[in-house]
């Protein structure tokens, strides 16, 4: 990002080159052993990841997840969605300085989180999905009341809340005619997601290629034209307040029988799965070579579609704006980048380079080791 | 002689309480704001083991930084403050350092934390600081007119340029903020205060998810410990600094045993009501954005007050 002043005249997107080494793990692991792997690919969209990679096995190997499986399938990654889109409206209003909103909203999320416990026994990673279907049943009588009641309190509280942001007229002149990303702008970078949404885009891959049991439950996709930060928010308020209905027409209509299908053999074949993570269109492609170690495991995870938009919504606004108008995009950074500060108009880089803090960090730790 | 002793035995008494205080507010606003916040909040405690924690932590001074303004910088902030609480009198006690136009020192004494701040920021040779230094220099430009016009609404009403006296009109009249144009300047000056002291919505030299720490992004260990204790002070003493020329002023009445306890609850009470309304007005706004402080001060506030000096003008 370059500066002059407080204005914001050029950005570069530079993304990171912290190494995971996730799909190098995952073409010597297994294909069973890999939901766990893929599952800690980002700590907040714990679901759709391992759903993601199970679709492209099922669709490698010809193999139909079952009924109750989908459906269990549908309930997790919505209330996982429900507990994204509230973790992203308390970190989008810390960035503008509303701390009060910021801890209200995650107030709603705490029994989000708790329902998770109740239900898979985690808060977060909640190792539900399994090649060919899942690994954990819902107890529907047992928990149907705990989940809805919970559900109607989120609800109820999400609402008022969204009054409270609309009504805010300080709110409204951070949000409104911020960081706007043009539908033609939002096609161009094929950005997806709430961050498309926001943009007068209706593409929903839960919508447009039903996965899990959406076809049947239904989805009601929220668009807005405005495509300013104040769109992208209300986007993902409302997608809370829809998810809160999915997943309470999903938990009535869930049907019996087993959890997982029967497996064939690996064949030698190759699939592609698509889900809808809470940022947008999230792509894993396997190839299977007949062996139960995949030869290639491919990950695309929506923010990496979503960041070089950041370019057109960034330019012109203030460092003010700066941190919300990333945020709108809800990237998930825990991959992204480090920080540097250069001089726009030599192009020489300011204060600490990266040779000199690895000379820094190497002589500190002499300098502790002995005296330690 | 026994003046000068007197002198000094206030000085350090006002030293003392005014520092604690400030912490000790500090404690009440971070409470407040966490009970508001749906959160627990900190231990009594916490300021002064955050402020002893500083202490013992590593100075760094950058490099590249200019280091004698980087230094003197909290110093200058921490003494400007430590200046005003020695100034603003305390009615029933003779107020050792007041003196005619003693109001018109206090205010340019309050606007040398700001002043503090930009220096230290300029010298400590990073973006961050030096954008949060012309962030302090155009919010402290905002505020400064409406606050001045504000104080200057007493000056009309009560006749007078020094504090005590300001004290005493109110002690015999009532207090200011009883009547039209003192209600109107009241208002205007907590607002404007409010920027001085870099709460929400005007948080912005110091916006945290935007430039790190401003003007303090270098700062460490004991200076940042001294920024952070004359910040905590500011804080009690423009509350002080309200409740002196608005609420009708802090009086200890040594008449009886009492009395004494009736009038330090009262003055408590006058303390702690601007500090609320600091507290409470954080909470509840986001940080707005430097040009929309600086619109919001100029055309809307600086009305405002105005307003407010030319009812005091019509004697209302």
């Amino acid at each position: 990002m370059f500066v002059e002043g407080e204005r914001i005249v050029d950005v570069k997107i530079r993304i990171g080159y912290n190494h995971r080494g996730i799909e190098y793990l995952s073409q010597r692991r297994t294909i069973h052993q890999i939901p766990m792997l893929v599952e800690r690919i980002c700590g907040i969209c714990s679901h759709t990841h391992p759903l993601c990679y199970c679709q492209a096995v099922e669709e490698a190997m010809g193999v139909e997840p079952p009924d109750r499986a989908r459906y269990i399938r549908t309930i997790i990654a919505e209330l996982e969605r429900i507990h994204s889109h509230l973790l992203w409206a308390g970190v989008a209003l810390h960035l503008i300085g509303y701390d009060s909103l910021f801890m209200y909203f995650w107030r709603y999320r705490e029994p989000i989180c708790m329902l998770f416990e109740l239900l898979t026994g985690n808060r977060q990673s909640y190792a539900v999905n399994c090649v060919g279907g899942v690994r954990r049943d819902i107890d529907v009588p047992r928990h149907r009341d705990r989940v809805m009641r919970t559900l109607k309190e989120v609800g109820d509280g999400v609402r008022r809340l969204e009054g409270m942001l609309l009504e805010d007229p300080l709110v409204k002149a951070r949000l409104v005619g911020v960081g706007v990303l043009t539908r033609d702008d939002a096609r161009r970078y094929c950005v997806v997601g709430p961050t498309a949404r926001g943009s007068g885009i209706p593409i929903d891959v839960r919508v447009c290629e039903p996965y899990a049991a959406y076809a049947e439950v239904g989805v009601d996709i929220k668009v807005f034209s405005e495509g300013d930060v104040m769109a992208k928010t209300l986007v993902r308020v409302q997608e809370v307040v829809e998810s809160i209905e999915i997943v309470e027409r999903a938990l009535d209509a869930m049907p019996g029988g087993p959890l997982r299908a029967e497996l064939p053999e690996p064949p030698v074949s190759e699939g592609i799965g698509k889900t809808e993570a809470p940022r947008g269109e999230n792509i894993h492609y396997v190839r299977l070579n007949g062996t139960v170690v995949p030869e290639r495991h491919k990950v695309r995870a929506p923010t990496y579609a979503n960041i070089p938009s950041l370019v057109p919504q960034l330019l012109g606004e203030t460092i003010a704006d700066a941190p919300i108008v990333i945020g709108s995009i809800d990237p998930c950074l825990s991959c992204t980048d480090r920080l540097s500060v250069v001089d726009a108009e030599t192009g020489k880089p300011l204060g600490i380079t990266y040779e000199k803090l690895v000379h820094m960090s190497r002589k500190k730790s002499r300098r502790v080791l002995r005296s330690a | 002689m026994l003046n000068q002793a007197f002198m000094l035995v206030y000085f350090f008494a006002v030293l003392f309480f005014a520092t604690n205080a400030g912490l000790f507010f500090s404690w009440i606003d971070r409470k407040l704001t966490a009970r508001l916040q749906w959160r627990v909040g900190p231990p009594l405690y916490q300021p002064w083991a955050d402020f002893l924690k500083l202490l013992h932590k590593e100075q760094i001074i950058p490099v590249g930084a200019y280091g004698a303004a980087f230094v003197l910088a909290p110093f200058i902030s921490f003494a400007s403050v430590l200046l005003v609480a020695l100034i603003l009198p305390v009615g029933g006690i003779p107020p050792p350092f007041g003196f005619v136009g003693d109001l018109i020192v206090v205010l340019y004494l309050l606007a040398i934390p700001g002043i503090a701040a930009m220096i230290g920021g300029s010298a400590s040779a990073n973006p961050y600081g030096s954008v949060g230094a012309s962030r302090e220099m155009v919010l402290l430009l905002s505020y400064e007119l409406p606050l001045i016009a504000a104080l200057f609404t007493a000056v009309v009403k009560t006749g007078s340029l020094q504090l005590a006296e300001i004290l005493n009109y109110q002690l015999q009249n009532g207090a200011l903020a009883l009547s039209a144009s003192g209600f109107v300047a009241l208002c205007a000056s907590l607002l404007a205060i409010q920027a001085k002291l870099s709460f929400a919505p005007f948080d912005i030299p110091d916006a945290k998810t935007e430039i790190v720490a401003g003007p303090y992004t270098e700062y460490s260990g004991p200076l940042l410990a001294l920024f952070k204790l004359a910040h905590a002070t500011l804080l009690f003493v423009c509350s002080w600094l309200v409740a002196t020329v608005f609420l009708g002023g802090l009086v200890v009445d040594f008449s009886s045993a009492f009395s004494l306890v009736q009038s330090l609850a009262v003055d408590a009470a006058k303390l702690l009501a601007p500090l609320l309304f600091f507290s409470v007005f954080k909470a509840i706004n986001p940080r707005a954005k430097i040009d929309q402080a600086l619109k919001w001060f100029w055309l809307y506030l600086t009305a405002f007050a105005l307003i407010g000096l030319a009812l005091a003008f019509v004697r209302w």
